[in-house]
């Protein structure tokens, strides 16, 4: 996992539970890169899952929200830190349905030995995507987040529904997205 | 934990992320330069690989070029100099060399070369230099670069002239970089012609496959000119042949007839002295004239005739006539001179053989004459014969196989051809011992060809020649009308001779009339089968004996069996020639006694057997009765 995922954590730990916190958390897991990440480096993914279970432990939070939280916050960090990569978007489907064969290539050339998943869009009506969730770290909270980011961003309203179709192991998930009607003028 | 160590902390953490980014970088960056490394390296590889295979391509191409043009050169160039200096232009020019020449083999010593006088340079000054330089030049087979290259016929690079052992040569007055030289055969059918030999800086170093093409270019300079030489000397040789033709053939028609006129006058003037009173002596001498002088006559025809049927003048003379008739009146002249060689001449024509035919007569008895005449020539002992047979047959038309066997010398396969050629026999010392122009197979040949018929000879040397032809002809009558009818019903007939083959023509003469022919192959045998027969009916109708056993056995024979056939059988006496006779004293009746001409034709001997056998009583054949009591001397 590419160091820039762990700076963004840290950052929105520090930022939703407060720096003390975060320091606690570091110390607790007692990781072999000491915390320290500099987001050209690659760490192992284990480091991050153990970050979260600590934060679990410290917080009483459960993990699963944790890491949605972790995306739904990472999205404007990203989109900040490289604003080209998704100008070519205008709403939420859109960038959605260009994750795969743009964004993600496009990190490719940044980080070639970044660890992506692979999404399959399928636009089944004008408000309906279906997208196709291949990762064999098994992401699924991660990759929700970061919808719900995406979404927020856009300031649309998408409702989110996903279901694991690897029995347990979250490594093939079928998300649902189904825009809400307009209501009076309102997008 | 207070706000102070939280931030030393983070500093510490921030610090040394800091520390690994910049490792990171520094190893990124050295990667891009290791990178970089690589494909300058490539680049340049790639590059070099390009240039290799322009510079291959471009020197191909010059190769091409040159060999494409020396042969396009050799073409056109006038003659062997004028090429070879052609070649040494080219090569120099494509070599960038200052001066090339040439070297032949010295006239005057064939083991060594010298400068053939043929030099070519980039500029007149050079030349000049150049020329006097190479005047004194002498290399012998295998010595020095141009040696060697005659001795092994391979082009070679030698780098340093001035260095070769015993023959050091200093170009370095032309030019002072020149140190190198490349020589190379110029070979026509890998016969040696000539060096070709240029000069070059010694960095000039030939590429092995350019040496070959040099090699293959001298191959095409020498090929192309022999060929041109043995064009010019086919078309010279045939002009100078036709030329000497027409005017042999002009001359030949002239003599011909300027030595008839005299001919002529003498055998006829001849003649006209043998009218006269002559003594026995002078008559033999004058006889003799006129034979020779008819011989030395159907020389002259003969020439005559072949120069004729080689300018092409001679026409087919087409008309009706009887074949069988026509080729048997040749045989017929003819068989006198087989039987003063005491050859047998046998005659058959096949019954299928049409009756009366179209064609050329007279150029068939030429044939016949030539060919029948040829091999009684050619024979000493045995027989001739001349037979025929039909071997295609369509509504109008047929083509008939002639065959002339004879029993003669024979001629080796390896003869056959010469044989057909004009003025050639089988070998020159057959003309002394026989005689003839040797113009008679040739005419027959171009006659043949004429009439679209073909000779072939069957030939085993000391067994016997026979020549077949075919030749087509035009169905008048395929029967002749007055047939054989069964006049000979039933008779029985003996044949007393030797010869199965003249067996085999007799039975079946007769066989159409209906006789059935039995055969003694001696004296003992005929009289063994005479006496088995008895006197009473079951005798012999006839019985035919040539003239030959009756004279051998001093006519006791004829008596003999006269004696033991009182019952009327009728003797057929095959004789040789009408002038010759036969010592005649038997005791039967004379009249029982007949005499046919060899060759018999069927007709004639049917006709005298059935007449004889009507008029037993009877009439005497005058002729055969006053040759057969005339002379007592054989
Ligand atoms: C709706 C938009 C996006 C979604 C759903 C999405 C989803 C994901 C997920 C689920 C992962 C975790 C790896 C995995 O599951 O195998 C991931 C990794 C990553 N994504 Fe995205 N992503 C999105 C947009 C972006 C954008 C805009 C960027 C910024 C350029 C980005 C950069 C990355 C990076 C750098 C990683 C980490 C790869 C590594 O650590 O080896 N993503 N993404």
């Amino acid at each position: 996992m590419k160091g820039v995922i762990f700076r963004a954590f840290l950052d929105h730990v520090g930022q939703t539970y407060g720096e003390n916190i975060t320091e606690q958390l570091i110390l607790n897991c007692n990781l072999s890169s000491g915390g320290a990440y500099t987001s050209v480096g690659t760490y192992d993914t284990g480091e991050l899952l153990s970050l979260i279970s600590g934060l679990t432990d410290l917080t009483g939070t459960e993990s699963t929200s944790i890491v949605k939280n972790f995306g739904k916050a990472l999205f404007p960090i990203l989109v900040e830190k490289y604003p080209s990569v998704v100008q070519h978007a205008n709403n939420a489907f859109e960038l959605i349905s260009s994750v795969d064969n743009h964004i993600h290539i496009e990190v490719l050339k940044l980080y070639p030995d970044a660890g992506l998943p692979t999404f399959s869009p399928e636009l089944k009506s004008p408000t309906c995507m279906w997208l196709k969730y291949d990762s064999e770290r098994g992401l699924p909270e991660l990759a929700e987040g970061l919808l719900q980011g995406c979404i927020d961003y856009f300031g649309e309203e998408v409702e989110i529904e996903w279901q694991d179709l690897s029995g347990g192991a979250n490594t093939h998930v079928l998300f649902k997205l189904q825009k809400k009607e307009q209501v009076n003028g309102y997008s | 934990m207070d706000i102070v160590e939280q931030l030393t902390r983070k500093l510490a953490r921030e610090e040394r992320a800091r520390l690994e980014a910049e490792q990171l970088l520094e190893q990124k960056s050295r990667e891009v330069y290791q990178t970089n490394e690589e494909l300058r390296h490539l680049n340049a590889i790639l590059e070099s690989s390009i240039n290799d295979k322009t510079i291959d391509l471009q020197k191909a191409n010059a190769r091409t070029q040159l060999l494409h043009q020396t042969v396009l050169m050799a073409a056109e160039v006038g003659n062997y100099n004028e090429a070879l200096l052609f070649c040494c232009r080219l090569v120099c020019e494509t070599v960038g060399s200052p001066v090339g020449h040439i070297y032949k083999i010295d006239v005057e010593n064939d083991s060594q070369l010298v400068s053939a006088d043929l030099h070519w340079s980039a500029s007149e000054q050079t030349q000049q230099l150049f020329q006097n330089l190479v005047a004194d030049w002498r290399f012998p087979r295998g010595i020095g670069l141009p040696g060697a290259v005659w001795a092994t016929k391979k082009a070679i690079w030698l780098p340093d002239i001035e260095s070769d052992p015993r023959y050091r040569r200093f170009l370095t007055d032309i030019d002072e970089k020149i140190t190198a030289a490349v020589a190379f055969p110029v070979t026509s059918d890998s016969e040696f012609v000539a060096v070709v030999e240029f000069f070059v800086e010694e960095s000039l170093k030939p590429s092995e496959s350019f040496l070959g093409l040099l090699e293959t270019i001298g191959q095409q300079v020498g090929q192309v000119l022999e060929r041109r030489n043995a064009l010019e000397d086919t078309r010279r040789a045939k002009e100078s042949a036709d030329q000497a033709n027409i005017a042999k053939s002009q001359f030949l028609a002239n003599m011909s007839h300027e030595i008839r006129t005299p001919m002529n006058a003498i055998i006829g003037m001849t003649e006209l002295v043998l009218l006269t009173e002559v003594t026995d002596e002078q008559k033999d001498c004058l006889t003799t004239v006129v034979s020779s002088a008819e011989d030395l006559l159907n020389i002259i025809n003969e020439i005559l005739d072949l120069s004729k049927i080689e300018s092409n003048k001679t026409e087919l003379d087409i008309g009706a006539f009887e074949l069988r008739e026509s080729v048997f009146e040749c045989v017929k002249a003819l068989a006198p001179s087989s039987h003063e060689k005491h050859l047998e001449i046998l005659f058959h024509f096949d019954e299928s053989v049409p009756y009366r035919v179209y064609g050329d007569r007279s150029r068939l008895r030429q044939i016949i004459f030539n060919l029948v005449g040829n091999a009684i020539k050619f024979t000493s002992r045995g027989e001739v014969e001349v037979s025929a047979n039909l071997i295609e047959q369509r509504e109008q038309d047929c083509v008939v196989e002639f065959s002339v066997r004879d029993t003669g010398i024979g001629i080796s396969s390896d003869k056959h051809d010469v044989i057909f050629n004009k003025f050639e026999q089988a070998d020159t010392t057959t003309t002394r011992k026989y005689g003839g122009t040797g113009l008679g197979l040739s005419i027959v040949t171009k006659l043949l060809n004429l009439m679209g018929g073909h000779l072939k000879l069957e030939s085993d040397v000391g067994v016997g020649s026979t020549f077949k032809f075919t030749l087509p002809f035009g169905i008048v009558e395929m029967q002749n009308s007055q047939t054989v009818s069964a006049r000979l019903s039933g008779n029985r007939v003996l044949l007393v001779d030797g010869n199965d083959r003249l067996h085999e023509i007799i039975s079946e003469m007769l066989r159409p009339a209906g006789a059935i022919v039995e055969s003694a192959v001696d004296r003992a045998d005929a009289l063994r089968r005479i006496a088995l027969q008895g006197t009473g009916n079951g005798a012999y109708d006839f019985i035919i004996i040539d003239q030959k056993s009756v004279v051998k056995f001093n006519s006791e024979y004829l008596a003999d069996i006269e004696h033991s056939i009182a019952a009327g059988t009728i003797v057929i006496v095959m004789r040789r020639a009408i002038r010759h006779s036969v010592v005649y004293k038997a005791k039967a009746k004379k009249e029982q006694v007949k005499f046919v001409t060899k060759p018999m034709e069927q007709m004639v001997l049917i006709d005298l057997m059935v007449s004889s056998k009507n008029d037993l009583k009877y009439e005497v054949d005058e002729h055969s009765l006053s040759s057969s009591s005339v002379d007592q001397a054989k």
